[in-house]
């Protein structure tokens, strides 16, 4: 922006600096620095001849009589000694703490005159050091028994649970080996036109032929085995009616 | 040391004979004789027991599992049981003629009866004889 511009708009918003001339007032007379230093010092020097300070005297106040400190320290004790309220060490121990005072201040440890100078152990380096192992043969043998019994067992019980994987193929294997092939059906139909004939299954269980045919299917069943299906049974056939 | 290799052989011996006598779990041997059962009470041909075991095994699972899910709830464990055997029904029918297939369940209820019927005749001597043990 140039300077008329300025002055231009300070005079529209009624400004007193657009009547300010536009010149330096802060200036000082040339060499004014170059003398300073030398000006200021002898200004000062001229101040001090005639001031406070040039009358007061030139010697050290701050002194003491020869040999002062000297004797300092114990002349300052005898005066806390002399104090009516002075106690020694000894006899503020014995007040603050008797059981402190009591103590004996001899050294507990102590070994007979001269013993560190006798001090003497008798090594017998001819004698070999006897080994002594950390497990005996023995219960090594056993150990690498039972390490071996575990890694047969465990391999064995793996052997066995993956033969257990297939195990609808096995009782399939195992039911066709045990059921007895029919060769007519015979038997079926006197049995249908038994049923047929109104006999319900209560009654056909009963029947003595039926009870020795599952008995003889299931005699070497366990009892246990049989309260455990009986259980089921119990429920099953509480709540069905198929007949 | 050949002492004991004689030992850890005898040991693996005895596991795996022990191991192969349990092929077969527990409870399966009532299931194989109940298979066995309702087969000669149906008189299928080999043609249809071959087809009819792995369903009749397949079907009896589900029915312990079923049993297993819904024993606190009868009403419920009556639903299932009830279609649990009409889907299976389905199956036999593929297997064997209606006439037949319709009488699966008559025999393996029949097989339940009876085994219930030789429990209570077995509880029946334990408690005559303890009867007769008193006296």
């Amino acid at each position: 922006m140039a300077r008329k511009d300025i002055i231009q708009e300070l005079n529209e918003l009624g400004s007193s600096l657009a009547a300010t001339p536009s010149q330096n007032i802060y200036s000082v007379p040339e060499g004014y620095f170059e003398a300073f230093a030398s000006s200021v010092l002898s200004k000062v020097n001229a101040e001090n001849e005639s001031s406070f300070l040039s009358e007061l005297p030139k010697s050290n106040h701050y002194k003491v009589p020869v040999g002062y400190f000297d004797g300092f320290a114990e002349n300052m004790l005898n005066v806390v000694r002399s104090h009516p309220d002075y106690l020694s060490s000894q006899e503020e121990l014995e007040l603050i703490s008797p059981l402190l005072t009591s103590l004996k201040k001899e050294p507990v440890f102590s070994v007979p005159q001269d013993y560190f100078e006798n001090f003497n152990v008798a090594l017998n380096h001819k004698q070999p050091t006897k080994v002594v192992g950390m497990f005996s043969r023995k219960l090594m043998r056993y150990a690498a028994a039972a390490i071996l019994t575990g890694v047969v067992a465990t391999t064995g019980w793996l052997i066995y649970k993956n033969g257990q994987k297939p195990v609808d193929e096995k009782i399939m294997a195992k039911v066709e080996k045990d059921v007895k092939k029919i060769k007519d059906v015979t038997q079926l139909d006197k049995l249908a036109d038994f049923i047929d004939a109104g006999v319900n299954a209560k009654d056909v269980a009963s029947s003595g032929k039926i009870q020795n045919d599952v008995e003889s299917l299931l005699k070497d069943v366990s009892l246990d085995e049989l309260k455990e299906f009986n259980e089921e049974s119990t429920d099953i056939l509480d709540v069905m009616m198929t007949n | 040391m050949k002492k004991y290799l004689i030992i850890l052989i005898l040991l693996f011996s005895g596991f795996v004979m022990k191991a192969q006598d349990n092929d077969e779990g527990k409870g399966d041997k009532i299931r194989d004789r109940m298979t066995t059962y309702v087969q000669e009470k149906l008189g299928l041909t080999k043609d249809e027991a071959d087809k009819f075991t792995p369903v009749f095994i397949r079907y009896f699972k589900e029915f312990r599992q079923t049993h297993q899910d819904y024993k606190n709830d009868r009403l419920v464990l009556q639903q299932k049981i009830v279609e649990l055997r009409i889907r299976y029904r389905t199956e036999f029918r593929t297997i064997m003629d209606e006439q037949k297939a319709n009488k699966v369940y008559v025999f393996e209820d029949q097989f339940r009866k009876e085994v219930k019927g030789m429990i209570d005749r077995q509880r029946d001597r334990v408690e005559q004889a303890k009867q007769r043990k008193n006296l």
